[in-house]
């Protein structure tokens, strides 16, 4: 059904192919860059992506004006303090952001710094709060998973005062998010199955929660089933460079998806589970999918079916009856979570992941109070979390 | 221990409703003609069962023969052959099988065994060398096959015994026989046993020992087997990974049966592939004694030690209905294994109820299986059994085990179900997509990929099955024939055929072909490509080149009758024909050698090669070579050039 009002944002340039990387000076100078700073960290260093990366730019012309490549796991103020330094010595003009999740909100949290010429990240922390045009940012996705590249928001830790600051904003957005196979060719199975999952969760919550609407709903379709097709692939031969493009493409749409119609409850209980027990992200995404369609199943039955099609295909959706469908998609869910758990032992439940079964009400405390229950289509209190929960325990 | 030089004439005759029985003699003619084991059977069948005869009733005969190469020690020499009229065809159904029954048969000191009558109360017959006793069955009936044979086979070193489970006495028309963890699988002979209210046979063996008539001889020909079977292959991969090696050969081959042969291939195959059962659960080997090949497997599923589903079983109760939940197939496979049921023909047979029911064909609404005494929460302390509704439904596990219980229970619609799926569409419509042939389920693969297998599931005596012509170890694993063209298939399908009956009248393991056929010389040296060329634009001149000579090897050291390689191959020809000849008196003909509508006018879905199988461009060309009318009856030209008298010289 068409919502009455809704709004759909999404401004980035997306450069795909098998050689996108080799466009990427033009872009720049297009974008009145001269001298951009590449935001990376030591495993995109060591996989050697970065050599691969600056070869790029060897016939350009172009001068890279510095490269940073120790962001950690976790992004913090101090780094990006750091960082932002460095950008200003070295009179960058622009930002490369070559990595994940972290590297990208560590590049959006420079970015805010050295537009906003300012030290102090926590003043813009919250929604809306930047004011000024941001220096070109272009992200290149090393994981095909988080969306980062097309989001709205960036989490940066700051360690003194002990607190995640969030920042959302449309300013936040990059220019561009280039997406080039050369860059996730070398991720691991078990990473690459992770971040595949997160992706799915990005597309499958957003095509149920309150705030979809006809366009995030065309990307998470498009998404779910461009996962659907290559995950397995991918996961299995990493060096199949046509896959790897297929999941970053569906990472990406899953990414503007989500970005324009919010995430729900998995997000929830996986935000909750990584803060209290430090599950992966894209693991904890794995786990409690099918366990949130589940309890949503009474909100949005329709919708879980309708995610059949992508999930299975047109032969199997038009052959599953209609009041069978959602229960199918979910079945389907869990076959392929059972697949990705053959091929690389990616956790599907909490205690494959670690997680001991003590500490499930205080995830459950957590989870009712992360911001990104508000849009699920049912509420969950406390006792609700906590029976998900045990479903997802063994 | 006395000695059997070879093998013994003395066939052991068992009448059920008299309860009495005889020792009659094969002829050193008819052991020379037909070798032994399928072969030799399917004689003494000839001569004993009028055709029209019901095979459920009285009047049907179970003959039971070990081969030549049984218990002589030969490499994967523990195998027997059973032959009878089958109640889920109507027509001759053979089955082999790897179980002790065979060699403890032989060693009591005989070469066959024939089964006749019914008996009035539910019996086992226990026999050793000198005597036959007839006892009650009533306290095992009812019991699984597992549970039987360890009741009925009290010194298990020196016994072995044939039973059926549940499904063989509620006559389910795909029972089937178990001896040891093996099966006499197809065609439904379990319920031939059931009918005759028969729930186990003991044979006491170990009294003879089997010594070859030319040892010197025998041991080479075992060395020389020994060796190929150590080095070819497709073998060494069987012996790795089981028979779902075959999983990713046939996957990648878009052949793998996927929701009732709609799909040819699944992205997620590889979770029922060898390679991965092996890797997730702590597989060891369990086979058929003695097995130099080792294809059979045991593993940890669901927490417990088990057998590992065969290949069939994988893709027939698995891909084939969209379940690729190894623990979820596993179950599946045990509930068929205890209760004495063919896994492919159930896996079939579900496959359609599935369809059927998505087609409005069936009433989702016929599935209700009766809950046992345990599973009745709400009726603690009842022995009364409950209703449950249960659904079929591709892609879902969830009815499966349900529907297989209820069947093996003959219960409700598993009543219907148990009749097979050909039965299920005469009477509810969906012939289209019931996928047998004469009766007999497809096994698990889809002949739109490698159009040879086509025409052997069209022609194949039993039904559709692999096992007559397994052509495609040719088109498929070993790549050796182009698979999408009829060129050729009528040849190799011809000389597959002859040489499997010479292989099971032998009865020796059939995936000792690869090995015994591909290590030779001049197979094994000559280039590829060559070979290939061969078989599609000169087969006769390739097959000539093929030395399978081990097999006439055997037999000769064995026996001590000369045979060379042809006549080896005619001795396959004469059972082959020999058996279709007793098929067309039952009123098979060409009508009858047809494949499932699907097979011959719809594409595997997504198959850019929109690729059927062209079964008209083949099979009149296989009748030429066969020698059969247009109608596909052999003519009595054939006959007496085969030496198959046109009459059976009856003997009861």
């Amino acid at each position: 059904m068409l919502p009455s009002y809704y709004e759909f944002h999404n401004p980035v340039k997306i450069m795909s192919g098998h050689k996108a990387l080799d466009n990427l000076p033009s872009e720049l100078e297009m974008l009145g860059a001269k001298c951009p700073m590449v935001i990376t960290d030591k495993g995109v260093a060591g996989a050697g992506l970065v050599k691969i990366f600056t070869q790029s730019f060897d016939s350009s012309g172009m001068t890279i004006g510095a490269i940073f490549d120790d962001v950690p796991p976790d992004s913090s103020s101090e780094v990006v303090e750091k960082i932002t330094a460095i950008f200003r010595k070295n009179g960058c003009d622009s930002l490369i952001a070559l990595g994940g999740g972290s590297v990208i909100d560590t590049a959006k949290g420079v970015n805010i710094l050295v537009t906003e010429n300012s030290d102090d990240l926590l003043q813009f922390s919250g929604a809306e709060m930047l004011k000024k045009k941001m220096k070109p940012l272009v992200v290149i996705p090393t994981t095909s998973g988080t969306g980062s590249e097309v989001t709205v928001v960036a989490v940066i830790s700051d360690i003194k005062r002990n607190l995640k600051m969030a920042f959302s904003s449309t300013r936040l957005l990059p220019d561009i998010a280039l997406l080039d196979p050369r860059m996730t060719l070398t991720l691991p199975p078990k990473m690459t199955a992770a971040t595949a999952m997160d992706a799915m969760s990005h597309a499958v919550e957003s095509f149920i929660n309150l705030q979809k609407n006809p366009m995030s709903d065309a990307y998470a379709l498009a998404a779910i089933e461009m996962i659907r097709k290559n995950v397995i692939n991918a996961v299995s031969d990493g060096n199949d460079a046509k896959v790897r493009l297929a999941m970053a493409n569906a990472s990406t749409m899953a990414g503007i998806a989500f970005s324009n119609s919010m995430v729900g409850v998995v997000h929830s209980l996986g935000h909750a589970a990584g803060g209290i027990c430090h599950i992966p992200h894209g693991v904890a995404m794995n786990i409690f999918l099918p366990f949130g369609l589940e309890y949503n199943m009474s909100k949005c039955r329709d919708n879980i079916g309708r995610l059949l099609l992508p999930m299975a295909g047109a032969d199997v959706y038009a052959r599953t009856p209609e009041s069978r469908r959602a229960e199918q998609m979910i079945h389907y869910l869990r076959e392929l979570r059972k697949a990705l758990n053959d091929l690389c032992g990616l956790p599907i439940n909490l205690k494959q992941a670690g997680v001991t079964e003590d500490k499930l009400p205080q995830i459950a405390k957590a989870a009712i109070n992360d911001p990104s229950i508000i849009m699920n289509p049912r509420e969950m209190d406390e006792n609700d979390a906590l029976e998900i929960l045990k479903k997802a325990f063994a | 221990m006395e000695e059997i030089k070879g093998y013994s004439n003395r066939i052991l005759e068992i009448n059920l409703t008299e309860k009495s029985w005889s020792v009659s003699e094969a002829s050193i003619k008819d052991r020379e003609m037909f070798i032994g084991g399928k072969g030799l059977g399917m004689k003494l069948l000839y001569d004993r069962l009028k055709p029209g005869t019901d095979p459920l009733g009285e009047d049907n005969i179970l003959v039971i023969m070990p081969g030549v190469v049984t218990g002589t020690g030969a490499p994967c020499s523990g195998r027997f052959e059973a032959i009878s009229k089958s109640p889920l065809t109507g027509i001759i159904a053979t089955a082999s099988c790897g179980g002790p029954f065979g060699i403890h048969l032989k060693t009591a000191g005989y070469g066959g065994l024939v089964i006749k009558g019914k008996s009035k109360e539910k019996c086992v017959v226990w026999f050793d060398h000198k005597t036959v006793e007839f006892r009650d069955g009533s306290d095992v009936w009812g019991l699984d096959t597992v549970e039987t044979q360890e009741k009925i086979s009290a010194d298990s070193k020196k016994e072995a015994s044939l039973v059926i489970g549940p499904a063989g006495e509620n006559l389910v028309r795909f029972s089937n026989i178990a001896s040891g963890h093996r099966f006499l699988g197809r065609g439904g002979l379990g319920a031939v046993m059931g009918a005759k209210n028969l729930k186990g046979v003991v044979a006491r063996g170990k009294h003879y020992k089997i010594v070859p008539a030319n040892p010197e001889k025998f041991e080479k020909v075992k060395k020389k087997a020994s060796l190929f079977i150590k080095r070819e292959a497709v073998t060494l991969s069987m012996g790795k990974f089981g028979t779902a090696t075959n999983v990713k050969f046939v996957n990648r081959a878009k052949m793998l049966p996927v929701w009732n042969y709609f799909f040819g291939e699944h992205d997620q195959a590889f979770r029922i592939s060898g390679e991965m059962i092996r890797e997730k659960h702590e597989t060891k080997v369990s086979t058929c004694k003695p097995c130099s090949i080792m294809c059979g497997h045991r593993g940890k599923f669901n927490g417990k030690e088990t057998a590992v589903p065969e290949y069939e079983t994988l893709t027939l109760l698995g891909s084939n209905l969209g379940i690729f939940d190894r623990e979820a197939i596993s179950r599946f496979n045990d509930i068929c294994n205890r209760a004495g049921m063919d896994t492919i023909s159930a896996g079939g047979t579900l496959a359609w109820v599935m369809e059927a029911v998505e087609k409005g064909l069936v009433s989702p609404d016929v599935f209700v299986s009766s809950a046992g005494e345990n599973d009745s929460s709400e009726q603690q302390g009842s022995k009364e059994r409950s209703s449950k509704p249960y659904s079929l439904m591709f892609g879902s596990p969830d009815g499966v085990e349900d529907a297989l219980e209820s069947i093996a229970r003959c219960e409700g619609f598993g009543k219907e179900m148990g009749l097979g799926s050909r039965a299920l569409s005469q009477k509810y419509g969906g012939r289209d997509f019931a996928i047998q042939v004469k009766g007999l389920e497809m096994a698990g693969y889809d002949p739109r990929g490698a159009y040879g297998l086509g025409l052997a599931y069209a022609v194949a005596n039993r039904g559709a099955c692999h096992l007559s012509a397994s052509i495609m170890s040719f088109e498929v694993f070993l790549g050796l024939l182009k698979p999408d063209t009829a060129r050729a298939k009528p040849q190799m399908v011809k000389f597959v055929e002859d040489l499997t009956c010479g292989v099971n009248a032998l009865q020796t393991c059939q995936f000792t072909m690869y090995a015994y056929t591909l290590e030779p010389f001049l197979t094994k040296y000559t280039p590829g490509f060559i070979l290939k060329n061969l078989m599609l634009w000169l087969p006769e001149i390739a097959l000539a080149l093929l030395d399978f000579s081990i097999y006439p090897d055997f037999f000769s050291s064995i026996t001590g009758i000369k045979m060379s390689s042809a006549d080896f191959l005619k001795a396959g020809e004469r059972i082959h024909v020999l058996e279709r000849y007793m098929n067309t008196r039952e009123g098979i003909s060409s009508r009858d050698d047809i494949l499932p509508d699907r097979m011959i006018m719809e594409t595997i879905s997504g198959d850019e090669k929109k690729r059927v199988v062209p079964l008209d461009k083949m099979i009149g060309k296989y009748y030429k070579l066969r020698g059969y009318n247009s109608d596909g009856i052999p003519v009595s030209r054939l006959l007496d050039k085969l030496k198959i008298p046109s009459e059976p010289c009856f003997t009861n």
